[in-house]
């Protein structure tokens, strides 16, 4: 939340509490969504594809595009992770 | 057809508009008091949980479902705040009687802090727009089973009556998800498993420690900032490829989606670049002192729990299991 505010200002703890339970309350939406769609298709684990595709569902196309790019750099960045995971294991 | 469709979507957009700069006047919230209360006494929240779930694809589902929901909303948020909340409850009713297209309205409907609708919907203005044009015909639509539906139920009348107030109406892709969400909500409430209060630590003894360290002005850590100039490099070119993934986001909820994703797949990584990303804008020794050692990571994490900046993060970190249960019960 401080990336959205400026660098003096303050954020209420309310304001903390009350996002955090919208932005649970928006996961829970997606996700059931998407729990519904695996019980369809008799599956048993949510992957990427249906947490795009519930988005799409329920009227949230305009964050497709970006989800799919941020993915593909969040996978592309998956093989750092492991490199400094490595790393870490050396030291 | 076209201009009286749009017509008169505009006119119940105004009566919206109206709704939401009016508010909800007091002697409208005394009257759907003693409703709230007798409908839960009627019947038990079960019952209306199936009977909306049967009458669902003929139409009137509306005001059968009313009622369990409602119920078990009611108590959490009395005790919490005062009036702003029984203004939100206030508005609830309306929201259930007719579906439409308009977001705000929907995050109205997710959660009872109507307040922060601001917030969303400067986030969510090009999707309501889009919205409006695409599913206009299926507004008009699902307008006609509502008279079937409010017919059987004559309590529903009394408040759309009134001038002053008017409906909720909400995304037509969104109307069932909504209903779904809401009778889960009421067997989550029934079987009292919905997490209350989180604690803001797990571990005892890493408490302690945090709270024996020495902080300094704003309450940070002090030791975590003394690094030599080359991890400082390297934890600035961390910094410089996680910014353009955090811009091609629009707001908080994707990125916090995005993490969701990352769950499955890879749990360290996904906690590594999350800190990268989160602590950029603070320090850049923060950052830089959580990649290297990873003991030194723990009292990073509890930095950010301290501070309130980073809630979930020290969960992510201490158990990814838990986190998982937490996600899910959530």
């Amino acid at each position: 939340m401080r990336r959205a505010v400026t660098e003096n200002g303050k954020i209420a703890r309310d304001a903390r509490e009350s996002i955090q339970e919208c932005v649970s309350e928006f996961i829970s939406f997606i996700t059931s969504e998407a729990s519904d769609k695996c019980v369809k298709e008799r599956r048993k684990t949510i992957n990427d594809d249906d947490i795009i595709w519930s988005l799409g569902t329920l009227g949230f196309e305009e964050y497709v595009e970006p989800l799919k790019i941020y993915l593909n750099n969040y996978q592309e960045g998956d093989i750092k992770g492991s490199k400094s995971s490595d790393q870490n294991g050396k030291k | 057809m076209m201009s009286f469709r749009s017509s008169s979507h505009e006119g119940f957009g105004f009566g919206h508009a109206a709704a939401a700069a009016s508010g909800a006047p007091l002697p409208w919230w005394a009257g759907p008091a003693p409703m709230l209360s007798g409908e839960p006494l009627a019947l038990s929240p079960e019952a209306h949980c199936r009977d909306g779930r049967i009458q669902a694809p003929q139409g009137p589902p509306v005001p059968s479902v009313k009622a369990p929901v409602l119920a078990p909303q009611q108590p959490p948020p009395l005790p919490e705040r005062g009036i702003p909340e029984l203004l939100n409850l206030s508005v609830d009713p309306q929201g259930k009687g007719k579906k439409g297209s308009d977001h705000s309205a929907t995050i109205a409907l997710q959660s009872p802090f109507a307040i922060y609708n601001a917030h969303f919907e400067l986030g969510l203005g090009q999707s309501m727009i889009s919205a409006d044009n695409s599913y206009a015909d299926q507004h008009y639509g699902l307008l006609s089973p509502y008279p079937v539906g409010a017919t059987p139920g004559g309590r529903l009348l009394i408040p759309l009556n009134r001038p002053t107030e008017a409906p909720i109406y909400v995304n037509a892709k969104q109307y069932d998800a909504i209903m779904r969400r809401r009778c889960a909500r009421a067997k989550a409430e029934r079987e009292n498993r919905l997490v209350k209060g989180r604690k803001p630590y797990l571990h005892e003894s890493r408490h302690q420690h945090a709270l024996r360290r020495p902080r300094g002005s704003g309450g940070r850590f002090l030791n975590t900032k003394k690094e030599s100039s080359g991890k400082d490099a390297g934890g600035g070119s961390k910094a410089m490829f996680s910014n353009p993934l955090m811009r091609q986001v629009a707001s908080p909820s994707s990125e916090i989606q995005q993490s969701d994703l990352g769950n499955p797949s890879s749990v360290s990584s996904l906690s590594g670049s999350e800190v990268s990303s989160m602590y950029d804008h603070e320090d850049a020794g923060h950052c830089h002192g959580l990649d290297h050692p990873f003991f030194t990571r723990l009292p990073s994490i509890m930095d950010g729990g301290e501070h309130g900046v980073i809630v979930g993060n020290p969960f992510k970190w201490a158990a990814a299991s838990e986190v998982c249960c937490d996600l899910l019960k959530a």
